[in-house]
């Protein structure tokens, strides 16, 4: 078993490095560079790397700053320059603050107290997990809610004596978390690393400042409609049995209850994180968005509301990696010309009737996403997309925006996110059910962003 | 194995953590009233491999404090969640001819079963085959196991029982099994014959087959047998038996074919077989 899984890494690495060898031998396509050549082969190996997963995603990062330089498509300074963008100080800002959310119990508090008020139906209760699904990403990332929340319900579900894999309310309760959240996490820049590395791309290569609050004028139409739509599917895909309440209520009381009181360092670190988001709200344009979670995250400690230990079980170094990477890939395939060499093959077939590019691109980073991590997918699109962007004389903010929302919305695979990989484990449904209601779902998310971006958007100027 | 010997007493239904094999369960049920009682052992499997996917795919993503207070939380429910799976799995089975025996293991889900085979005693494991999960069903591949696997389809009584003979088969066990089991079912028996061989060989094989099947109408004790010789590839010809008889169980024992390319991915012919013909299937 073990010889069968390592021959199976080594034959993908061996393709892998075999198409990016062959960009090095073979002649450069015409209006490509030998670098841009070279990237296009990067960016095969590593799209293969981050669909098949021989070694954690963070390492193929890594392994992309790290061939960048060695194969001297860019300097080493400029590649290891990317990896200090504003975002990754924004990104590690808010997961400091996240961790103080979490080190006290905040989100379990709000959770629980949440749910509470849902439980006077089925229909009532499981709208009540996705909504909270969908709500908390708006202030944590989305991986962090689901495991919040799976375990919880898991426990509602055992309480109730629901059998796995048979009960459609155990089936909607545990699908209602990842796609809550995975909907919720396009809201804010806090719900996924994506949407901070497509601000931190945007600016890094066309110089656009996107602020906190712009973000969620962009954004909450498509969270607020696609988060409706898809728990209609899914009340709709797996109609609910009748299934007695009375000892989910019981279980949310007590766990209410054992929670107690609201403690001082809770309100610290919730304090804290109103006046990070007031901030965000009200001063990102003057010190920038990573500033203020910097502050944030000190005050956390100013006020001694979590230690550094809380923090450093509590950092999502991965991500921070993962984004390190794919960034400085978007912007080397930007600038050694690859992008722009892809959008003008890409235009060449298509054409440049604009509704069809928004249709293709939307399409295309929700059909990547499914095989990639979300935030792999934003990136490996991102600059090509503002290549085709140009071309076709569409506004950058809009064509990032909309690969950055619809590369976070993947429905349809267990590997797509890991929030359906942690909701699966529970056993109360099973790929066919996610495919099932994730085909809809992600038909219904593609109508939805594409009449979003195409009114909506124009009219608040996106467009 | 005479008519009055029970074909089959102690039978084991894998339940995964996967799906819950309803189809299975029930037909446990009916083998016991028909056989007069059976030693059932509810296995439940959590699979190993549903864990390794949860850290591949969210390893990145979560931080350590994460992992921790999940796998704690869930240690708490995993016990409470597994029984509740084999009481419900219980209920469906009880019945007076049924004796239950309940485990619980962690584990890969042919791995598991083989174990338990071999320790338990067991003569018959349940099989319900679900695609779309993390199951590789390695348990029908050649030489994992020596005991009888019932693939089961659907959950109507069995009336007719078709018997698949050949000449790339050695048919020792498997008209004995499809004997003994019509028999207890009470029910019409088939014995199908397929010649698979090169054209030049065929005369002399179809007459080898004719003679086996006309051994087994003389000497099988059973009212009337319905004897089939069929000629072609065995994969295709035992399909078009199956959808030309429509038995309700099907009986296949080993089969040695030179590995074609569409088999290679299947593993082995029988199971081919078994997963196209949409019938419920015992390979023996």
């Amino acid at each position: 078993m073990k010889l069968k899984w390592k021959i199976r890494d080594l034959s993908v690495f061996a393709i892998a490095f075999s198409v990016l060898a062959l960009t090095l031998i073979l002649p450069t396509p015409e209006g490509l560079s030998r670098s841009g050549f070279s990237m296009l082969g990067l960016l095969f190996m590593a799209m293969l790397l981050w669909i098949m997963e021989p070694i954690p995603l963070s390492a193929t990062a890594l392994l992309v700053m790290v061939l960048q330089a060695l194969l001297n498509i860019r300097e080493t300074s400029d590649v290891f320059s990317s990896f200090g963008n504003k975002a990754v100080f924004f990104l590690i800002g808010t997961f400091i603050i996240t961790a103080g959310l979490e080190a006290h119990n905040v989100h379990k508090r709000f959770a629980l107290r949440f749910l509470h008020y849902f439980g006077n139906s089925p229909r009532q209760m499981t709208f009540g997990i996705f909504f909270i699904s969908m709500l908390l990403p708006f202030g944590m990332p989305e991986h962090g809610v689901v495991a919040l929340l799976m375990p919880i319900t898991v426990q509602i579900l055992v309480a109730m004596k629901l059998i796995p894999g048979q009960s459609n309310f155990g089936k909607v309760c545990m699908l209602s978390i990842g796609y809550g959240a995975t909907i919720g996490s396009l809201a804010t820049l806090m719900g996924g690393a994506r949407n901070p590395l497509t601000i931190g791309f945007l600016k890094e290569t066309q110089g656009i400042d996107v602020s906190f609050l712009e973000w969620i004028r962009i954004s909450l139409p498509i969270v607020l409609i696609s988060g409706i739509t898809v728990w209609y599917i899914l009340y709709k895909t797996f109609p609910l049995e009748d299934v007695d309440l009375t000892k989910a209520k019981e279980f949310i009381v007590k766990d209410v209850r054992k929670l107690g009181p609201m403690t001082g360092d809770q309100l610290k670190v919730i304090g804290i994180f109103i006046i990070t988001v007031v901030g965000w709200v009200f001063f990102s344009h003057i010190v920038g968005l990573a500033v203020i979670a910097l502050i944030g995250a000190v005050l956390m400690f100013l006020t001694e509301a979590v230690s550094w230990e809380d923090v450093e079980s509590r950092m999502h170094w991965g991500i921070i990696l993962l984004y390190g990477g794919a960034i400085t890939m978007g912007v080397s395939l930007k600038e050694t010309g690859a992008a722009a060499w892809i959008a003008d093959q890409f235009m060449n077939v298509v054409g440049t009737n604009e509704l069809l590019i928004i249709l293709i691109l939307i399409i295309a980073a929700m059909l990547l996403t499914q095989a990639m991590s979300n935030a792999a997918a934003v990136a490996t699109l991102l600059p090509i997309g503002l290549g085709i962007a140009l071309e076709a004389g569409l506004p950058p903010l809009m064509t990032s925006m909309l690969i950055g929302l619809s590369g976070g919305l993947a429905f349809m695979f267990v590997i797509a996110t890991p929030g359906y990989a942690i909701t699966y484990s529970s056993g109360y449904y099973s790929m066919r059910d996610l495919l099932k209601a994730g085909v809809l779902a992600n038909i219904a998310c593609i109508i939805i962003v594409f009449l979003v971006a195409t009114t909506y958007w124009r009219y608040i100027g996106v467009w | 194995m005479s008519g009055k010997e029970k074909v089959f007493t102690k039978v084991l239904i894998p339940i995964s953590s996967e799906y819950f094999p309803i189809k299975a369960v029930i037909r446990a049920g009916w083998l016991a009233k028909k056989l007069g009682g059976l030693d059932v052992t509810l296995l439940y499997i959590l699979e190993e491999r549903a864990f390794k996917q949860i850290d591949r795919v969210s390893g990145y993503a979560l931080t350590m404090q994460q992992r921790e207070n999940m796998e704690n939380a869930l240690k708490d429910t995993v016990d409470e969640h597994s029984k509740i799976v084999l009481e419900h799995a219980e209920k469906m089975l009880s019945n007076p001819n049924v004796t239950i025996t309940k485990n619980i293991v962690i584990g890969v889900h042919t791995r598991v079963i083989r174990e338990h085979v071999e320790r338990k005693g067991i003569d018959l494991v349940i099989l319900q085959l679900v695609a779309g999960n993390l199951i590789k069903y390695r348990i029908l591949e050649k030489g994992k196991t020596n005991v009888p696997i019932w693939m089961e389809h659907g959950v109507e009584p069995i009336k007719r029982v078709m018997c698949m003979c050949s000449n790339l088969a050695p048919n020792k066990n498997t008209p004995k099994y499809a004997h003994d089991l019509a028999k207890s079912f009470d029910a019409e028996l088939h014995m199908t014959y397929v010649v698979d061989c090169p054209k030049e060989e065929e005369s002399k094989t179809c007459d080898d087959g004719q003679q086996f099947l006309r051994d087994i109408k003389q000497h099988m004790d059973y009212p009337e047998i319905n004897v089939h010789l069929m000629t072609g590839d065995f994969t295709k010809t035992s399909l078009k038996a199956i959808q030309t008889f429509n038995p309700d169980l099907v009986v296949v024992g080993r089969v040695e074919k030179q590995i074609a390319f569409h088999d290679f991915f299947d593993k082995s012919v029988r199971v081919l077989v078994a997963k196209k013909s949409q019938k419920s299937v015992l390979l023996v």
